[in-house]
């Protein structure tokens, strides 16, 4: 998908710098998250009831418009424009 | 000084290393040269260790700032740190890191120095670093034990669980290790933290599902031969307190053939006891949960007519490490029986009782964290937290104050404890503190210094001994084509003087 979220492993659920917030209804309609990325999101800072690891949500066209908030302590995100590749 | 067609007459207060404090007469009460900061002046930053903590500190400045050059020191030929020689051969995707640090590598503003050991003699101390750099940092890590203190510790077949992982991984100091897998079929591992459990998995796993990994050819033949088929894994404390993470114990218990032996009802009285902490905490709980569900087996006859397993054992703190029986067990390591006192998590103490046990094992691995040590006899070092002393990745002295243009970060600024994604976001938060002193102007940029860096690693003789980052590359190319016979992702070099070979043809 075209998001620029950075993940140090590049998307393979193994670290949680891609931890992303959902709105409830988005977080609802996924399907659970596996083991394997609970596992994962045990260790992502700020965790919430609606978090789940970036790199494991496929996005879909009628998610178009959600918010996507990403934890308060993030620094991953570039605010001069640079753009991480995509994965 | 300060910029072309600016007059000002000022005096020098104070310079303290690459900084420079000027109080100006009238109007200028105070300012320092951030007139200078201004103008396009490269900033040259030196990184000593170039492993993930290093390198991410160094992503962080390059995302940030453009006229920064950054040389990066690494003792050995090849970078990475830990990233090569820690994370275990079965988990390739956490190496998926990598990438990055070879794109800061490859950055035009960065030089890579490999086979470069700072704090090696005079001429490459850290005093001279912060002579000729604007700023250093500090991300050497950790590369040495702590010890248990205990009789018997220096004796053959105790090993250091940090030094098994590098053996596997092919650090090359560690290649002579020649662990004993073959006299007994028991190890003990002592510590219940994440590179206990690598230790465990590798020694449990099927060889046959190593061999595609990066493993050393030579681990995979002594695990191919190796007798080994239970290890314990002792803890001081209870079941709440240990240092695992929840993903690498889910692996022991999916180890095909391994019983996961641990004292099922000890687990359930200690979540029920303090029931209330568990259940607000995410991670505790669901490894909670993991160890009901899957623990089996009578912790007291263990591990008895299992063909291979995994033990978890708690509340036992090791004494003495004496000789064990001839046959089948070359050591037998002496526990003192621990109880739990005052809290929950980490408020929990172990305290000991009147009980001892002794279990035969042919290796015991000493798990119980790493240590770090000073770069060299005048650098900043507090020898009883085993770190750099800093504030916020600001390397301060003695006597707590900041040592101009120092920085630290990862584990030698926080200690020995965290992953990956940690290290991440603590080298940017030692990266972000740069840039503000560069913003600030408490890190002054010269294009000068340029040659005085060059001079100073010429006569240093870096330039001669170094492995640039195009000879770190042809190496890892090597390795690739190596290992590709073998349908294995690399096969790691091992030797220093075999690596310096291979780059310098």
């Amino acid at each position: 998908n075209d998001v620029d979220l950075e993940g140090a492993c590049e998307g393979a659920c193994a670290c949680s710098t891609c931890h992303v917030i959902l709105d409830d209804k988005i977080f609802d309609s996924l399907p659970e998250p596996t083991d394997e990325e609970n596992d994962m999101l045990d260790l992502a800072f700020g965790l919430t009831d609606t978090s789940r690891l970036g790199c494991q949500v496929l996005l879909t066209p009628d998610m178009e418009g959600t918010l996507i908030r990403l934890p308060s302590a993030t620094r991953n995100f570039y605010v001069d424009g640079a753009k991480p590749a995509h994965h | 000084m300060l910029g072309r067609g600016l007059r000002v007459r000022a005096t020098l207060v104070a310079r303290a290393g690459q900084h420079q404090i000027w109080r100006g007469r009238g109007a200028f009460a105070c300012f320092s040269t951030s007139i200078q900061a201004a103008s396009s002046s490269e900033k040259h930053i030196a990184v000593v260790g170039g492993g993930a903590a290093g390198l991410y500190t160094a992503s962080r400045l390059l995302a940030k700032a453009q006229d920064i050059r950054i040389d990066v020191f690494e003792q050995l030929p090849t970078p990475y740190g830990l990233v090569r020689f820690g994370v275990a051969p079965d988990h390739p995707e956490v190496k998926n890191c990598t990438t990055k640090f070879a794109q800061v590598c490859d950055d035009s503003r960065v030089r890579l120095f490999g086979n470069i050991k700072i704090g090696n003699g005079p001429l490459l101390s850290l005093e001279r670093l912060l002579s000729v750099y604007d700023g250093v940092v500090l991300s050497y890590g950790a590369s040495e034990d702590r010890k248990l203190g205990i009789p018997g510790e220096d004796r053959a077949g105790v090993v250091s669980a940090r030094e098994f992982v590098a053996w596997y991984n092919g650090l090359p100091e560690a290649q002579e290790l020649n662990p004993d897998l073959e006299s007994s079929d028991r190890v003990v591992i002592v510590g219940q933290g994440n590179v206990g459990l690598d230790c465990a998995r590798i020694l449990l796993t099927d060889p046959e599902d190593l061999a595609k990994t990066d493993i050393t050819a030579r681990a995979l033949d002594r695990l191919r031969r190796s007798k080994v088929r239970h290890v314990e894994m002792v803890g001081r404390r209870g079941p709440l307190q240990v240092a695992f993470t929840t993903k690498e114990l889910r692996e022991m218990t999916k180890i095909p053939g391994v019983a996961f032996i641990c004292d099922r009802e000890l687990v359930a009285r200690e979540c029920e006891r303090w029931a209330g902490q568990v259940e607000k905490n995410r991670s505790l709980k669901r490894m909670m949960d993991l160890l009901l569900k899957h623990a089996t087996g009578d912790p007291v006859g263990g591990a008895a007519g299992k063909e291979r397993s995994f033990t978890l054992r708690f509340l036992r703190s090791p004494v003495e490490v004496e000789g064990g029986p001839e046959r089948g067990a070359a050591l037998g390591v002496r526990f003192r029986v621990n109880r739990l006192e005052e809290g929950a998590g980490e408020a929990a103490r172990a305290v000991g009782t009147d009980e001892f046990v002794t279990v035969p094992c042919g290796m015991m691995l000493r798990s119980i964290g790493y240590a770090s040590t000073a770069v060299d006899a005048t650098a900043p070092f507090d020898r009883q937290r085993g770190i750099v002393p800093n504030i916020g990745g600001r390397v301060t002295d003695g006597h707590g104050q900041v040592v101009p243009g120092l920085y630290a970060a990862g584990w030698v600024k926080r200690g020995p404890v965290g992953v990956i994604a940690t290290t991440m976001q603590d080298a940017y938060h030692t990266g972000d503190a740069i840039l503000a002193d560069i913003h600030n102007g408490y890190i002054i940029g010269n294009s000068d210094k340029t040659r005085a860096i060059n001079e100073m690693l010429a006569r240093a003789g870096v330039l001669d001994k170094c492995v640039t980052n195009a000879e770190w590359k042809r190496l890892e190319a090597f390795e690739v084509e190596a290992g590709r016979a073998a349908g294995k992702p690399r096969e790691k070099v091992t030797g220093v003087a075999q690596m310096l070979d291979i780059v310098r043809k």
